[in-house]
């Protein structure tokens, strides 16, 4: 019987731990993806879907679904990175089409 | 207006890219292009048909545009701003006394490069400086009662083409500059650029709408927008565009967004204005 309740314990510990793990890298992954974000609006790049993902990702960290948080989180990260280096590229190679530029 | 070449503290500010074709640039010449582009386009339209827009391209949207505007919604708001332009601040003082010409007939000349700050000025920044001056609070840019009085001054302006001046100030052409940077940059998941639309793809059609030239867009706002159900300013339009493209809009009264606005009315220049006008 103790051997029984000690191993209940255990497996009741390794999932809250489990849990609180995923709800810290969701939130982690939240403050990485509105970092990245900040820094494409800062070259006036940011997407609005990024904006969008965020905020479901921060929806889902509150119902206490760190999974899902997480799995948004990621893409607007990787959404705001590519926001941010097409802005960067854009403010370097940006130009009129041909058939507007001086002949 | 003189034709200059942009000069070096320009492109310094625009970084790196695209410097063999702005080098070559100037507003006058810019224009000079814009504008033959699409004489060739649409070669017979008239100074009507670009202030016409997305009317050209559809016989059905143009009766229901013709019809509205037969007791067109922007004519109360008009009147409103009329009075609302004309009843004194607490101190008794008026917009007029803040005004050149007292506001009257200046709304085409608008947005205007303003020397002292070296930065560009638009109309409803008058308006909202006019009121801090005389200790009154600064009104909505996008809605209420801003666009209600910007679409009272245009009514003064109605008819008169439209004169956006680029001095030969580096800080102006800077200005010019990024407004054009900010025009011709492809932003959102896209890639799209507001000349995506209003160029090559003029006359065209996105899902059901179709697609104005971008000369002659700016003749006709501040405008009634049946979507808005309300007066709004170009700023507002212009946000709405970058949301359509999935970008996330520059805010409103920014330097950005007023040099985007400096740039897309300097490329009316010449038009009529036709503002306030109704639009869907």
């Amino acid at each position: 019987m103790k051997i029984l309740m000690a191993l209940i314990a255990t497996v009741v510990l390794s999932v809250h731990t489990g849990v609180q793990a995923a709800d810290t890298d969701a939130q982690q992954a939240i403050d990485a993806a509105k970092a990245a974000h900040k820094k494409a609006d800062s070259l006036q790049g940011g997407w609005v879907s990024t904006d969008k993902l965020i905020k479901k990702a921060e929806e889902a960290s509150a119902k206490g679904d760190g999974d899902k948080a997480l799995k948004l989180a990621k893409k607007a990260q990787k959404e705001a990175e590519l926001a941010h280096a097409q802005a960067e590229y854009e403010l370097k190679n940006w130009a009129p089409p041909p058939y507007l530029m001086p002949k | 207006m003189k034709t200059y070449m942009v000069p070096a503290i320009c492109l310094a500010l625009l970084g790196t890219g695209a410097i063999t074709a702005l080098a070559a640039s100037s507003p006058d010449a810019d224009l000079k292009i814009y504008q033959e582009y699409f004489k060739k386009k649409f070669p017979d339209f008239t100074e009507e048909n670009y202030s016409l827009g997305m009317y050209n391209f559809n016989e059905d949207k143009r009766s229901q545009w013709e019809a509205i505007m037969e007791f067109p919604p922007y004519e109360t708001v008009v009147d409103k701003g009329e009075k609302l332009f004309n009843t004194p601040f607490k101190n008794g003082k008026t917009y007029a006394d803040c005004l050149e010409n007292g506001g009257i007939g200046i709304s085409h000349t608008y947005p205007r490069f303003d020397a002292g700050s070296g930065k560009i000025r638009t109309l409803s920044m008058e308006i909202n400086d006019c009121r801090e001056s005389n200790g009154e609070k600064p009104l909505n840019l996008l809605k209420g009662d801003l666009p209600t009085l910007l679409a009272y001054m245009a009514e003064t302006s109605r008819g008169k083409a439209l004169d956006i001046q680029v001095p030969d100030d580096p800080r102006a052409l800077a200005a010019y500059e990024d407004g054009k940077r900010i025009y011709f940059t492809r932003r959102g998941p896209r890639g799209f650029a507001c000349y995506n639309c209003h160029w090559d793809a003029a006359g065209g059609r996105i899902r059901g709408n179709e697609l104005s030239p971008a000369i002659g867009q700016a003749t006709n706002f501040p405008a009634y927008r049946s979507k808005w159900g309300a007066m709004g300013p170009i700023q507002r339009r212009y946000k709405g565009c970058m949301k359509n493209i999935g970008a996330k809009p520059l805010k409103a009264g920014s330097d950005a967004m007023n040099n985007l606005e400096y740039f897309h009315r300097f490329l009316s220049n010449g038009l009529p204005s036709s503002a306030p006008n109704n639009r869907f």
